[in-house]
C-alpha cells in the first residue's frame, strides 16, 4: 500500500502543536512510518503548500517540507498525470458530479490523477485526506481517498 | 527547543536564492527515491519488511515530527501563525 498525503495532513504534521487533531496526526504518520508503510508527497500537493508559504515569506515552514520531501519521499507529476487529470475532470463534469469552479486548477483532480497513475501496476493507493467526500469521487478499486486517522 | 529543531530552524534565517527546479531535479521524468510510475521499488520494501528495518530517510522523518511537537512557547507560537497563514489559503484555494 502506498499512502499520499493530502494538503491538510501534511499540513497538521508540520505544525502538530496547534490542535490536539495535529498532534494525533503527526503521531499517525509516525507510527506508518516505523512500520515501513510506503509514504509520499504528491507534487501537486508540495505545489498547493509551497506556493503559499512562498507568497507569506515563510521560510521556517519551506525547509520543513524540504526536509520532509527528502526524508519520505516525492510522487511526481509528468505528462501522463495531466492526461488522466484531464480525464478525471472532464469525466466528472460531465457526469455532474464535479465540486470545483470550472476556472479553477482543481486540485484534487490533479491529486486523484497521481493516485490513480500510481496504481496503474496495481499498487493499493490511500490517499490521506480530512476531504474524503469531494475526493471519494475519484476511487477506483485500488484508490481509495480516506480520513487519515483511519489508514493502519 | 530539541537538538533536532534546531538543526531544521537553523535553516531559517539562510538566505535563500530562488530554487532552481534543474539543481532540485525536479523537471526530470526520473523516478524519486521511493516510487516511481506505478512501479515502486517493491524490492526494497520487501526487503525492509523481512528485516523489520526502516530507511535512514523514515528515521530522520521520525525525529522530525517528534522533533516538531516537543517544542518551546516560541516555536508554538510560530506554528500558531504559519498554520493560521495556510488554512486559509488552502481554504481559499481549493474549498470555495
Amino acid at each position: 500500500m502506498l499512502v499520499l498525503l493530502d494538503s491538510k495532513p501534511l499540513g497538521m504534521v508540520t505544525h502538530p502543536t496547534i490542535s490536539d487533531e495535529a498532534d494525533e496526526c503527526s503521531q499517525w504518520l509516525e507510527r506508518l512510518l516505523a512500520q515501513d508503510v510506503a509514504v509520499a508527497i504528491p507534487e501537486i500537493i508540495d505545489y498547493e503548500i509551497r506556493r503559499t508559504y512562498i507568497h507569506r515569506d515563510n521560510q521556517r515552514s519551506i525547509a520543513l517540507l524540504d526536509s520532509l520531501i527528502t526524508d519520505i519521499g516525492y510522487l511526481r507529476l509528468n505528462t501522463e498525470t495531466l492526461m488522466i487529470a484531464a480525464a478525471l475532470w472532464g469525466k466528472a463534469r460531465r457526469d455532474g458530479v464535479s465540486t470545483a469552479s470550472e476556472k479553477r486548477l482543481d486540485i484534487d483532480c490533479i491529486l486523484a490523477a497521481q493516485a490513480h497513475q500510481a496504481s496503474i501496476e496495481g499498487q493499493e493507493v490511500r490517499i490521506a485526506t480530512i476531504d474524503v467526500d469531494d475526493l471519494s469521487r475519484y476511487d477506483t478499486d485500488l484508490v481509495k481517498a480516506v480520513l487519515w486517522r483511519d489508514i493502519n | 527547543m530539541s537538538h533536532l529543531a534546531v538543526r531544521y530552524f537553523g535553516r531559517v534565517n539562510r538566505k535563500t536564492a530562488w530554487p532552481s527546479p534543474q539543481k532540485e531535479n525536479r523537471l526530470t521524468l526520473s523516478p524519486p527515491r521511493r516510487a516511481a510510475l506505478g512501479g515502486w521499488e517493491m524490492k526494497g520494501l520487501h526487503k525492509c519488511e523481512e528485516t523489520h528495518e526502516i530507511s535512514e530517510g523514515y528515521k530522520a522523518a521520525i525525529a522530525l515530527l517528534r522533533s516538531l511537537r516537543n517544542v518551546d512557547e516560541a516555536e508554538r507560537q510560530r506554528q500558531r501563525d504559519s498554520w493560521e497563514m495556510l488554512e486559509q489559503d488552502l481554504d481559499e484555494g481549493r474549498y470555495h
